[in-house]
């Protein structure tokens, strides 16, 4: 059996947070959970999650800030990202593809289900 | 005896002329009509001395001599009064007394009482008078003493220094004049008992009238200079010319100084000097009266000349102050005034002064210059002039310094303008009939320009207030603009952050009752299903409320954007569809929609472009009527795209068409069927159409049904085909 798929969680929102560790659980992932950039970056050293889902708002650095450098360096750069937005401004879209960032989702247009699958595709592609 | 006849000749003749042109230089004046009776009086008293002289047995011509003595004095002094300026009342009574005294005396010398007898005698005839002589002494004393001191205290009193030297010359004349008069005709007379020595009256008569004539040159007295200077220029011109050909006459030995030898002149050469004369006349005089008038008359000027020149000045200017500037400058130039001011009359009662009396004026002058204008009918009054004169106001002109003053009018509206006030020329002379005249004219043309003027100035004032209330109201509307623009942003800040707010836990609802129904909390009843379905319908909504609002408040703040990708326009609007027929089933509305066959791709915003058409449904089920309520969805791609969604339903009403469109803007008929409506979803429904190049489709009738829907032209077609 292979070992569980690790996703980081980052986000500041504790909710969404706790939401987003229940219904990842349930789907049989590991969940790791940050609530700002700086650890995210340190945590993904550590972790070595196989996806990283990443809220844009975050105090310090943002989100974007934290795709930036992922995908500017070596190792982070194949991790594939999820970015949740409360927003879904098209210059923020651009933004994140600016960065590698393929899949950008706002939060309330998407549903868990839906989410859940995509997160599967995607790791199902690796 | 011939000399008295030459003596007579000369006397008469120069008298009557002078009192001639004096009198009719300004008949008017009563100093210029004294004169002339002082003349007559003294041509008469001239003549009957001369007669009585010849005829020295007729009574009455001596009596008349002596009538004619009186008349002089009378004359002179009537001369005097009239002379003094019209502010002294000093010597009213005395006057009164004088004249009746006058009179009597005039009489008295008319009867026997006077002169009795005429006995001729070899040295000249002596006259015996009677005891009325004594009385015409009397008289005499009191007349010379009584005149005297009457020009005395004039000269003391005297206004203007003109008028001193005036005063100071005649009355010098009179005392001469009366001393040598009397002297002559009286007391040597007495003395000797010899009247040949008032022979030589008329000589002094003559000498008065000498030094009257210096007066008149000298110190412009009765102002006849022009008159004495013209004279001056022809008696020159003639004499010179007549001086010339006398003397070539003599040298031509054809007149002799012998009256006996006949005078005997070549009728050819005596032509030929005509001729010259004639020629050389003419000539002689224009350059005697260019001389005259260079020396002696500097203050001439032609009126039509200044006319000109004024009315060119008026011309070119529509201010009150120019105008009245060029006034002052014309007057001081031309007439010698020494001061001008205008007092103008504004709108509002007060008064504005302009010239030399502007920092002095007072109102209560004002006040009596204006009922003194409105009690006269001349236009120009002369405070000399002025009969019965205020005492207030006489103070008044005197402490100003005025002269004349002038009404000026406004022709149209019969109203008065304002006053022009004149000092005194600054000869001290008075003004010339010439002087008035021009005067006269310049007042009626300046209260024609003046009142444009005034009206103009009425204008711009009412121009510039008028501008200042608008720029104050504009200033106003400005702040009140910037404010509910502000409370604008206010309102489209608080909706933006209120929707982010609201976002984050509508999601968390969302997911968790997501994962509940899809059993990753374990597994559930049917109830329990169904309960949370409609709880999702719900935060559905939910969802899209917050997310319209959200697009309502990036449109304002412009952070509104639309994408451009493929979409699968019948798959939405069937996605749709759908879902939303069990609400409509739920209401008995029947929802139809036929799904096209190789409906086509096209570039449009999905997420947003889905809102449009489950807006458009919602709406329509929405706004259906109780029964009957029937609904056609309808999608195609013949020549443009058209997307409409026809309904049965309560329509809008005609009046409220042209808002409907508009944010937050709910119909008064959709707020009774519908009251929790938003007035937001068509607004957004039509940006978007908007901004992705397309147009809206709306007709409506009131209580028939409408249309909603949206047009895309064929260039927004990816493929042809849909692929499945």
């Amino acid at each position: 059996m292979d070992d569980k798929k690790r996703i980081l969680i980052v986000d500041d929102d504790d909710q969404i947070a706790k939401m987003y560790t229940a219904l990842l659980t349930i789907k049989g992932f590991a969940t790791k959970r940050v609530n700002n950039g700086e650890d995210a970056l340190a945590e993904v050293q550590e972790y070595k999650p196989d996806l990283i889902l990443l809220d844009v708002m975050m105090p310090k650095i943002s989100g974007f800030d934290v795709a930036d450098i992922l995908h500017n360096t070596i190792e982070t750069k194949e991790i594939p990202i999820i970015m949740l937005s409360a927003l879904g401004a098209k210059e923020d879209r651009d933004r994140a593809a600016a960065s590698g960032v393929v899949h950008y989702y706002v939060k309330t247009e998407i549903d868990t289900e839906s989410i859940a699958k995509k997160i599967d595709e995607i790791l199902s592609q690796k | 005896m011939a000399s008295n006849l030459w003596i007579v000749i000369v006397c008469i003749p120069i008298i009557l002329l002078i009192g001639l042109t004096i009198f009719l230089r300004d008949p008017t004046n009563r100093t210029n009509r004294t004169y002339g009776f002082f003349s007559l009086a003294a041509v008469s008293w001239t003549l009957s001395n001369y007669l009585s002289e010849v005829r020295a047995t007729n009574i009455w011509l001596l009596r008349l001599t002596f009538l004619s003595g009186v008349l002089i004095f009378y004359t002179v002094t009537q001369f005097i009064v009239s002379m003094k300026s019209a502010q002294s009342i000093k010597f009213e009574k005395s006057i009164t007394i004088f004249k009746v005294s006058s009179y009597l005396v005039a009489a008295l010398s008319l009867t026997p009482f006077f002169v009795i007898s005429e006995s001729p005698g070899n040295a000249g005839s002596s006259i015996n008078t009677g005891f009325g002589y004594v009385i015409f002494l009397v008289y005499l004393a009191f007349a010379f003493i009584y005149v005297i001191s009457m020009m005395i205290y004039e000269r003391q009193h005297a206004s203007t220094v003109i008028a001193k030297k005036q005063l100071s010359i005649i009355t010098l004349g009179v005392i001469i004049y009366a001393i040598l008069a009397i002297g002559a005709n009286v007391v040597l007379p007495l003395l000797v008992n010899n009247w040949s020595s008032s022979n030589y009256g008329p000589i002094f008569t003559l000498v008065f009238v000498g030094v009257l004539a210096y007066a008149i040159i000298r110190h412009r007295l009765f102002d006849i200079r022009l008159v004495i200077i013209r004279s001056l220029g022809y008696v020159l011109s003639f004499g010179l010319i007549g001086a010339i050909l006398f003397f070539a006459l003599l040298n031509l030995g054809y007149i002799t100084s012998k009256h006996d030898v006949p005078i005997k002149i070549d009728s050819i050469y005596f032509a030929l000097l005509s001729l010259l004369f004639a020629i050389l006349l003419n000539p002689a005089k224009q350059i005697f009266d260019r001389l005259t008038m260079r020396l002696f008359y500097r203050d001439a000027y032609k009126t039509q000349d200044v006319l000109n020149n004024f009315n060119k000045l008026l011309v070119s200017t529509i201010r009150a102050k120019e105008i009245m500037n060029a006034t002052i400058k014309t007057l001081k130039q031309y007439i010698k005034v020494t001061n001008v001011s205008f007092v103008v009359h504004d709108p509002d009662d007060t008064h504005r002064t302009f010239g030399d009396m502007e920092e002095v004026f007072d109102e209560q002058f004002l006040k009596s210059i204006t009922n003194e204008l409105k009690g006269n009918h001349k236009k120009l009054l002369f405070v000399d002039d002025i009969e019965g004169i205020t005492e207030d106001l006489r103070l008044l002109c005197l402490k100003y310094n005025i002269s004349a003053f002038a009404q000026l009018i406004d022709s149209s509206l019969k109203k008065p303008i304002g006053v022009l006030l004149l000092g005194y020329k600054k000869s001290g002379e008075r003004y010339l009939p010439q002087d008035q005249q021009l005067i006269n004219i310049l007042v009626d043309e300046l209260s024609i320009a003046l009142q444009n003027a005034l009206r103009f100035e009425e204008i711009e004032l009412f121009n510039v207030t008028l501008q200042a209330k608008v720029d104050e109201a504009t200033k106003e509307l400005k702040i009140t603009n910037k404010k509910l623009k502000a409370l604008d942003e206010t309102k489209d800040d608080f909706i933006s952050m209120a929707s982010h707010q609201l976002r984050t836990p509508l999601s968390i609802i969302k997911g968790y009752v997501n994962m509940v129904v899809h059993g990753d909390a374990g597994k559930i009843s049917k109830q329990q299903k169904e309960f949370l379905e409609q709880a999702q319908i719900s935060s559905e909504t939910m969802v899209r409320l917050v997310t319209e609002l959200l697009n309502v408040s990036r449109i304002t703040s412009g952070k509104f954007s639309v994408d451009s990708n493929p979409v699968n326009l019948a798959d939405i609007v069937e996605n749709e569809t759908q879902q939303l027929t069990n609400m409509a089933k739920e209401r008995n509305i029947e929802l139809n929609f036929q799904k096209p066959k190789d409906f086509p791709i096209l570039m449009l915003d999905e997420e947003k472009i889905r809102q449009v058409v489950a807006n458009f449904i919602d709406n329509a089920i929405h706004y259906s009527k109780d029964k009957g309520a029937k609904i056609n969805v309808q999608l195609t791609s013949k020549d443009d795209i058209i997307f409409e969604v026809i309904d049965n339903g309560i329509g809008v009403p005609p009046n409220e068409k042209e808002y409907l469109f508009t944010k937050f803007y709910r119909a008064k008929n959709a707020k009774e069927a519908r009251p929790n409506g938003t007035g937001v979803g068509i607004y957004l429904a039509k940006v978007v159409i908007s901004e992705l190049g397309g147009n809206l489709i709306f007709e409506s009738k009131e209580g028939i049904g409408s249309t909603f829907g949206f047009r895309f032209k064929k260039d927004k077609i990816v493929q042809p085909d849909s692929k499945s």
